[in-house]
């Protein structure tokens, strides 16, 4: 569950770059092509922000289970 | 139970341990320590009826218990005069402990519960060494007084030190004077072993990295990347000092749950604790996606516990992704080479951490704001074409149609010439077919013409025509008769008139 968490958000993230590239490459953009990509980017961007939501860490001390029995 | 000498209990089972150098269960584990809080053993023989307890481990600590216990009995007993009678008869019983004269191995258990209270801390040099299985034995004297002491030490602890013993060599060794009861000499039981003086010190560093790195423990083919987003963190530092300050301050608001193991990072304790911690961790490695230790710059030899064998392949074999944020002066820590990634200091861990958060955030809103600029500029850009082309059209469009027109009125044009000779190539056409029939009929006039006059001729030379008249045709065998020769007498004749054939025979011939 985590880890899927967390390659959905790199994965996001590189999705994303790549959508930026392709704005950024095109010197006449296709209106319709360029619709699907904002579509997609709205999506992305929204699920990267509520993961990188500025929350702050939570501190546990560990206790010191220093007894082995 | 008796909480308050379960407590008691459990800090002088801890110091212990921590003398001696071995876990804390090894000296006595947390349920034999329950059960005496719980029964207040007065005796020996109540000592010996726990569980967990023998005669190895009553002749070694049995003393110093039964001393807590009354200690603790006699604390409550002025704190509740009356209140606890029993136990009051109790203390009075065992009380008359004191006595002229005691066995031997009474007075050595006496001896040794006053060692035990007697740890110290001793720098030496190494005269002797013995490494045994179990137990390295070697004595240590000072360079410069007369002084001599025998001293033993443990495997596990000798192993955990990290240091290699050999007659020379400077140490400082920790631990109780203790007098082995069989022969009754006294030796010093060590629970740490450090090397002392930088020099000393650095020697052992090169021999251990060249050892570990041989190995291949620092190999960069077994290095982890660490994750671009933990969730997750195990982390192992200090409660004090600037460090774990440093770090939470500089790894920024991630939702990071930071799970934080404190130990001492310097001195005596520090191997035993930060293993004891690598160790929790790795027990629960599943539920970390990194493991971090941090600690603040220092001298070489306030480091050594990062330099410590024991600790650096615990790091080496962790299943967590290991960070280390250790501060150095010059030589970098064998610990941080042997972690899957190190920085120099406990802030630049944390923005390890944090970097990638950062950037995400940053490429997240590039991306929002290029997207959003340049789909907009993509939209007005086709607004402009479209009204520029509805212009153009609206412009164009009258010459167009003008054109339309007047390609309309050429075509009109052609037509009208391609009907009018098509008409007078029409009307060409039916004159010559008057004529051809006019000539036609001209021709077949005169050949019927021809025709006739023919058939009058044909009439008029027609044989057929003389037999009428009374001329007739003879024939003999199918052949025309013209002369006497051709006949003879009773040749039979056909005679053809003009309206049949007589047969007839030849009766004679005359010539004429």
């Amino acid at each position: 569950m985590k880890s899927m968490a967390r390659t959905s958000l790199s994965e996001s993230l590189k999705k994303l770059e790549e959508i930026t590239e392709w704005f950024e490459h095109q010197d006449e953009i296709d209106v319709e092509k360029a619709l699907e990509k904002v579509k997609e980017g709205v999506v992305l961007i929204k699920e990267s922000k509520t993961r990188l939501k500025e929350v702050e860490n939570e501190f546990e001390i560990v206790k010191k289970e220093l007894e082995q029995e | 139970m008796d909480q308050e000498l379960l407590s008691l209990l459990r800090q002088w089972r801890d110091r212990q341990a921590r003398t001696e150098g071995v876990e804390v269960f090894r000296v006595f584990p947390n349920a034999v320590l329950d059960t005496v809080a719980r029964t207040l053993p007065r005796t020996r023989d109540d000592l010996l009826a726990i569980k967990g307890i023998k005669e190895a481990k009553y002749a070694k600590y049995g003393a110093t218990l039964l001393a807590l216990v009354r200690e603790r009995i006699s604390e409550t007993e002025s704190e509740n005069v009356g209140i606890f009678p029993e136990t009051c008869v109790d203390a009075m019983a065992v009380e008359p402990i004191v006595d002229e004269t005691m066995t031997v191995s009474q007075f050595l258990d006496g001896l040794n519960t006053e060692l035990s209270g007697m740890a110290a801390r001793i720098r030496g040099e190494i005269s002797s060494v013995d490494e045994r299985e179990r137990v390295v034995y070697f004595s240590l004297k000072d360079s410069l007084d007369e002084g001599m002491i025998q001293c033993l030490i443990f495997r596990y602890a000798y192993e955990v030190s990290g240091v290699k013993l050999s007659v020379g060599d400077e140490v400082i060794i920790e631990g109780v004077p203790e007098i082995y009861k069989p022969n009754g000499r006294m030796s010093f039981k060590a629970g740490i072993i450090e090397l002392a003086g930088e020099g000393a010190l650095k020697k052992a560093y090169d021999a251990l990295k060249a050892k570990l790195e041989s190995e291949g423990v620092f190999a960069p083919e077994h290095k982890r990347e660490l994750p671009d987003f933990p969730k997750r963190v195990a982390l192992i530092t200090s409660h004090d000092g600037a460090a774990i300050g440093d770090f939470t301050m500089n790894l920024g608001s991630q939702g990071l749950s930071v799970h934080f193991f404190p130990v001492s990072v310097e001195g005596k304790r520090a191997v035993f604790e930060m293993v004891a911690a690598l160790r929790f961790f790795q027990r629960h490695a599943e539920e970390y996606d990194m493991l971090v230790i941090i600690r603040g710059g220092g001298s070489f030899e306030s480091l050594q516990a990062f330099n410590n064998e024991t600790l650096i392949r615990e790091i080496a074999g962790s299943a967590i992704p290991t960070l280390l944020g250790v501060g150095h002066e010059k030589d970098v820590t064998l610990a941080a080479l042997a972690a899957d990634m190190m920085v120099s200091t406990p802030t630049a861990a944390a923005r390890t951490i944090r970097e990638p958060f950062d950037r995400a955030r940053q490429s997240v809103g590039y991306a929002q704001t290029l997207i959003v600029e340049r789909f907009s500029r993509s939209l007005s850009r086709s607004d402009f074409l479209i009204s520029r082309m509805k212009d153009v059209v609206a412009s164009v469009f009258p010459k167009i149609t003008g054109r339309f027109a007047t390609a309309e009125r050429g075509l009109g044009y052609l037509l009208e010439q391609v009907r009018s000779s098509v008409r007078s190539i029409e009307e060409r056409y039916k004159d010559r077919e008057k004529r051809m029939q006019r000539g036609f009929m001209l021709v077949f006039e005169s050949c019927k013409r021809d025709v006739g006059r023919f058939e009058e001729k044909l009439r008029e030379y027609d044989p057929y025509r003389a037999l009428n008249l009374g001329y007739g045709l003879v024939r003999s065998q199918k052949k025309l008769i013209r002369k006497i020769a051709d006949v003879q007498i009773g040749a039979h004749l056909d005679i053809q008139v003009g309206d049949g054939i007589i047969g007839a025979e030849v009766k004679g011939i005359k010539r004429l």
